[in-house]
Formats: structure tokens, sequence, C-alpha cells
């Protein structure tokens, strides 16, 4: 199934935002933290398949994820791991969770020691594509790490944007963007894929092209 | 906190821009060679969620600081240089980022979706420029380009939630229901808006009763002579000008209502998405005061109530229909177009006395806009073009500017004239790109906002090769100060404050 992040619109009032992105026709939307809260959201995207991420939230802008205790206090589908500075970064690991996703330096899962780490313990894994290559341009994933982590048997989960390797910039997705092939493979094998491309900018074309990168890949 | 959450976000946004005023005067008193300062602001979407807008500061050389800017130290606009005479050493503003600054500038921020540490992503809030004897002029240069994040509810729900249980929201201040004796006088208020005579009354009503509104009303009808009046009255509007907005809150934006002759919103930015009851609050006779209407939701609700309209912004296609449909009729002789003009445009004939067009944000194809009627009293048709990436090159504007101009210009009646401009990010006016009168060869070149001299010579070869054969350009001087006033004015610390009092400060 391929899904849009309600964060694609970012900043916008969540009704308006669900229905500029369904009419792209993904067959699905990712709820994310970010968008402003609209009367009867829950009730309308009651009918649309989801995936919740992260501190979404029905009538707040976010939901605050992790206790300083290391206990998650969401039940999304995926979460982020905490900052590197939180006191949760100490514990959260052993403490029951959702779904983590790997990450970039700064995070909990943000190296590939870490990734290492979590697949060994057989820790179920949101794969983004964009945080791996935000890894790998820091030099903190080598290429043993990311083969392992392409044919990890317990990936539930990959997010796709692009960015130029020095921050989390969620561009449109291009043919040549980091870990594309990859996602649409996993699509292709059933894996849920979530676009996380910034497209407020961009126009009706672009954005049904962002789309249109995996029509061959859904079924 | 004892405050509604709506004061909180005025009170930010005046702390910040005065903060900004202190440092603009310090910096150009100490810094001879810097002729203006400006305050931008510039929001990173993070992927939790947790944004941040940065208040950056940047001084420059000249009165027309360059933009959209490129640091020295960044990747060039293609076909630019950088801009290699500011002074960015300023830092950033009063506001903490990730807090304070979300709630006050976040509806002003653009949607370039980055924004961290990139200053072509940072829009223009205010610029403070070198005046005359010492003084510094300040002006305030942006739009409210995303009023859904300007309402009391978003002050609420933009906290963070916990686990811990979330105070209700506050409500908003409620505006005293009529009184017996109020109500005929405000009826006749209502059935002739645009008369005075009727206001005065009722001011005159509410200060014999001693009503904050008549003390208000009574600095309302012209420009109070005092600083101290000014500042009275300014204050007022702030402490009081919510409740005054009524039952529209719902729809108006915090940012959006201004009041004039008395304490009536005379100016307000609305929106209707995902409001409830919006039918009916388009409906309310409360809409007969508001003389200025800027619609920026997608949904466009109008009715015979809004019978005061001189002016109506922000008018989509589906708003042309709404109106229609409304059998509204009002004296309606500024009307603002948002999007592509279409040939399926219904024009209502509530519109044939307009004398100001407006077309904002139409995309590049003009075709549509050849069904534009002539209406008899038009004098001025604006096309403002919304500048699609910070990255842009600034050809980008004169290939707008000539496509306009071969387009509207053969429609121009008699003695009308065809502005075309762009807009920033976050609705700034950035710059004009050309003029033209109707039935004149002749397209003068202004620059308001971008560019140094350099920039503004390569822009004025461009378009005048791209006008060649048919038309000259006449490169003109500067343009008036952007308050529109002409020449350099005096300013203090007060000009700041006269002027926030046009935005509800």
């Amino acid at each position: 199934m391929l899904y849009l992040a309600l964060s694609c619109l970012q900043g916008r009032p969540m009704s308006g935002a669900l229905d500029e992105l369904l009419a792209l026709g993904p067959d699905g939307v990712q709820l994310t933290p970010g968008n402003h809260p609209t009367p009867r959201f829950a009730e309308r995207v009651a009918a649309v398949r989801t995936r919740t991420h992260h501190g979404f939230s029905f009538t707040h802008a976010r939901h605050a994820v992790w206790r300083d205790d290391g206990r998650c206090a969401v039940s999304s589908d995926s979460v982020h791991p905490p900052q590197r500075t939180h006191p949760a970064a100490a514990t959260f690991f052993d403490a029951e969770h959702p779904v983590l996703e790997t990450m970039y330096p700064g995070y909990a899962l943000g190296s590939g020691s870490e990734l290492e780490a979590a697949m060994s313990r057989g820790l179920p894994l949101a794969v983004d594509v964009s945080h791996v290559f935000l890894q790998r341009e820091a030099g903190v994933l080598g290429e043993a790490t990311w083969r392992r982590l392409q044919d990890y048997a317990r990936v539930v989960e990959v997010h796709v944007s692009k960015n130029d390797g020095r921050t989390d910039a969620h561009q449109p997705l291009t043919a040549e963007t980091f870990g594309l092939e990859w996602a649409r493979a996993k699509l292709r094998g059933g894996t849920p894929v979530i676009v996380e491309s910034y497209l407020h900018r961009s126009p009706a074309d672009a954005r049904r092209a962002q789309v249109a990168l995996f029509d061959q890949d859904r079924s | 906190m004892t405050e509604p959450r709506y004061t909180e976000v005025v009170a930010l946004r005046a702390r910040s821009l005065a903060s900004f005023e202190q440092v603009a005067a310090k910096c150009l008193e100490a810094n001879p060679r810097l002729q203006s300062v400006v305050l931008g602001v510039s929001q990173y979407f993070a992927d939790e969620a947790a944004d941040a807008v940065h208040e950056s500061l940047f001084a420059f050389p000249d009165r027309e600081p360059d933009w959209p800017h490129r640091c020295t130290y960044e990747a060039p606009v293609p076909g630019e240089s950088r801009c290699n005479r500011c002074d960015a050493s300023l830092g950033y503003g009063e506001l903490d980022s990730n807090t304070e600054a979300v709630f006050a500038w976040s509806a002003f921020c653009a949607e370039w979706g980055g924004g961290e540490g990139d200053s072509a992503l940072v829009d223009p809030i205010a610029i403070a420029r070198r005046g005359a004897g010492g003084t510094v002029e300040f002006e305030l240069v942006f739009g409210l380009v995303r009023p859904w994040l300007d309402n009391d509810r978003v002050a609420q729900t933009r906290d963070e939630e916990t686990w811990d249980e979330t105070d209700p929201p506050k409500p908003e201040p409620v505006r005293p229901p009529w009184a017996d004796d109020e109500r005929p006088l405000l009826d006749a208020v209502y059935a002739r808006p645009l008369d005075p005579g009727p206001r005065r009354v009722l001011v005159d009503h509410w200060l014999e009763r001693g009503d904050v509104r008549g003390e208000f009303g009574a600095l309302s009808f012209d420009e109070p002579a005092t600083p101290e009046a000014r500042a009275r009255r300014d204050e007022l509007a702030r402490l009081h000008g919510r409740s005054w907005v009524g039952p529209l809150q719902p729809v108006v934006s915090l940012w959006g209502a201004r009041f004039a002759r008395g304490p009536f919103p005379s100016r307000v930015v609305a929106w209707f998405d995902d409001v409830e009851d919006a039918e009916r609050l388009a409906g309310l006779e409360d809409w007969a005061v508001v003389e200025a209407l800027h619609v920026a939701s997608s949904e466009q609700l109008f009715s015979k109530a809004m019978r005061g309209l001189t002016e109506l912004t922000g008018v989509n296609e589906a708003g042309l229909f709404a109106l229609q449909r409304s059998g509204l009729s009002a004296p309606i002789r500024t009307l603002g177009l948002r999007g592509a003009v279409t040939s399926s445009m219904p024009w209502s004939p509530t519109l044939e006395g307009v004398e100001t067009l407006l077309i904002e944000r139409a995309g590049s194809d003009l075709a549509g806009s050849v069904a534009l009627p002539c209406w008899p009293k038009l004098k001025s048709v604006e096309v403002w073009f919304a500048l699609e990436d910070p990255m842009q090159s600034p050809a980008w504007g004169d290939d707008r500017a000539t496509e306009a101009l071969r387009v509207l210009g053969p429609k121009l009646p008699p003695g009308a004239t065809l502005t075309v401009g762009y807009l920033l990010g976050n609705g700034a006016r950035g710059g004009v790109v050309a003029i033209r009168a109707a039935g004149s060869a002749e397209v003068t070149l202004e620059s308001r906002l971008f560019s140094g001299d350099d920039a503004r010579s390569r822009a004025e070869e461009r378009l005048r090769s791209a006008a060649r054969p048919h038309t000259e350009v006449t490169p003109v001087g500067p343009p008036p100060s952007a308050a529109g006033a002409g020449e350099p004015k005096a300013a203090s610390p007060s000009a700041l404050r006269r002027f926030l009092s046009r935005f509800g400060f």
C-alpha cells in the first residue's frame, strides 16, 4: 500500500490537507503531527485507510511522545526514538514501545551501530531512507549495515523523501532519490511505503508525479 | 495564565516589533554606511512538528534591501550574484524560535518547507530605513498567508498535548449584548453603513454612558492630533478589539480585524473553511459595517448583509459564483481575484462599479483574462504573481510581466493603468516589475524591495529587450516610501506605534 503522509502538507488544516492528498490517489494517508486540527476530522478520516505516526493528535498539532522515564506515551504505528539529549534516551530501548524509525545523528537509532543492535534484537523497524541517507553522508552508516537493513525481515514500514545529505529537508522525490528503488521493491513485496515529501509549493502535476513514481509497484 | 491566548499572541508580535525597532535604530545610528534593516521570518517544518520560526535581522547599505536574499556564504540564485553587502551580524530577533515566534509569526511565514539556516527562505516582516534628521522609518511589509493559524483556537491547540489533563480552550472575549436603547441606534448604523452620521450618534450614546466603545469611537473618526491620543486609541483596540468583532469571531482572524469610525470591524480577513455553521455566520447582520473584506479560505460565502463592502479581495472562482448567488448589492470599488482567471467566471452586477482590479497568484497562464469584463469605471488593473521559488531567477518576473502586458494591455480602457508585480512567499509585495498606461507605448520599471543597483539594471535591460519593439522602458527613480507617503518622513519610535495601530496592536 502506498500512503501519503499528512505532513506532505504540514501546517495546513487537517481536513483540507486530507482532501488534497486523497485527490492524488494514494491507497491511504499516514496521520502525522504538525497539522492544524479541524472539527470532526476523526469522523472524516474514518472512511480512509490510515496509519498513524509519532505524536499525531486529533486535537492538537502534536502529542508528546516520550516520558522522561523512557515510556512511550502514544500508540502510533511507528514513532521516532528520542533525541540523544532526552532523558528517555537512556532507557526507552528496553521499555515497551511502538515500531521505531531509523533516525539520523542526534537521535537514538541514528547510527549504524545502533541499527545493528536493533536488528540483532529483532526489533521491527520503520526505515526512513532519507534518514539512512543522512547517516550515510555523515559517515556513521557503513555499506554492510545498509545492506543488512535492506535485507532485514522485520522492516514493517518504509518512509521516503529526498534531502541533500545535510538536513532532513523532505524534498519531493526524483527517480534518482537515494533508496527509492529499494522502497519500490518493498512496496511490491507488500510493505507499506509512505511518501513524506513537502508538497506545499508543488503544482498539481508535480504532486501527481510523486505518486506516479510508484504506479508500477502497486497491486 | 489568565488572559485569553489571543492577547498573548498579539502581545508577542508587538514585543517582537518593538525589539526590532530598538535594535534597528541602534544599528543605523552606529553604522552610517547602513541605510536599512530588515526583520525577516522563516518557518522550519520539523519532522516531529517541533517547528521553529526564526526571526533574522539583516542590515543593508541601500534603502531598498535585496530580496529574495542570498548571503555571501550561500549558493547563489541561478543567474544572479549573491548579496555581498549585507550585514547579517545582527543575529536573531527577540522571540524564542521554538515557542514564542511560532505562536507569533507562523501565520505570516511562507510554506517553503525548509527554512533552517537558509536566508533565501526568509521573508521580510518589517523594514527600518534611515530617515531624515537621524530618524528611522518603519514599515510592515507582509501579508497574512496562513490565516488558519491566526485564530483563537490555534492558539490553544498548538501547545503540545501531553498525558496530563489539558486545560479547556479559553473563551474569546464576548461583546456585550445590545441594550434596548442601543438597538435602534445600531439599526441605523447597519441600514446606512457608509454614513458616519448614525455611527457618531451611537458613539455619543456610549460616551455619555462612559462606555469604552465611546472613548475609542471618539478617537477613530479622524487621526488623533496627539501621540497620547493615538496611543490610547491603539491601546483600546488592542485590549477590546477582539470583543468588538463579536459573533464574527469564528471566521475572522486575530490579525485580520481593523477598526474605524467607531468600534466596528471595518477591515477583516475571513476564513470559512472547516468552520461550523459557516453559512449562518456569513449571513449575520454584523457584516454590514465591514467595508473591506479579504476572503482567505477556499470556501467563500457572501450574503446581502455585506452591503457596506467597498473592497472585496481574495475571491476565487467559486467565490464569484457564491457572490452572484448571494444577490449582494454593495458599492464595491476594489475587487481582488485570487488564482487563475477563467472564461467561465460569472460577474455579479454588484461589480459594475469596480475601479481597481487586483489579480493575485494567477499562475503563468493569463489567457482566461481576455474574458474579463470592461467595467465602465475601471481605472487600474494590478497583476501580482506569486514567487514560486525563492531561488527563482529574477528573469522569471520579467517573463511574467511581458505576458501580462501582452494579454491585458490591449484590454485597458482609456485612462487606466496596468501594474505588474510579484509577491514574496509571505505575501509581501516584492516589487513592481512594470507599469503601463492605456494607450501608451511606454512601460516604466520600478523596484521596491528586491535587488540592489546591479540587479536592477539587469532587470531593466531584460524588460527592455522583452518589450521591444512595441514599447520603450523608462527606468524611474526610487519609489516613494513604502507607506506611500512620498518623500521620506521624519519618524520616531512612535511612528511604529502608529503603524501598528492599523494592525490592531
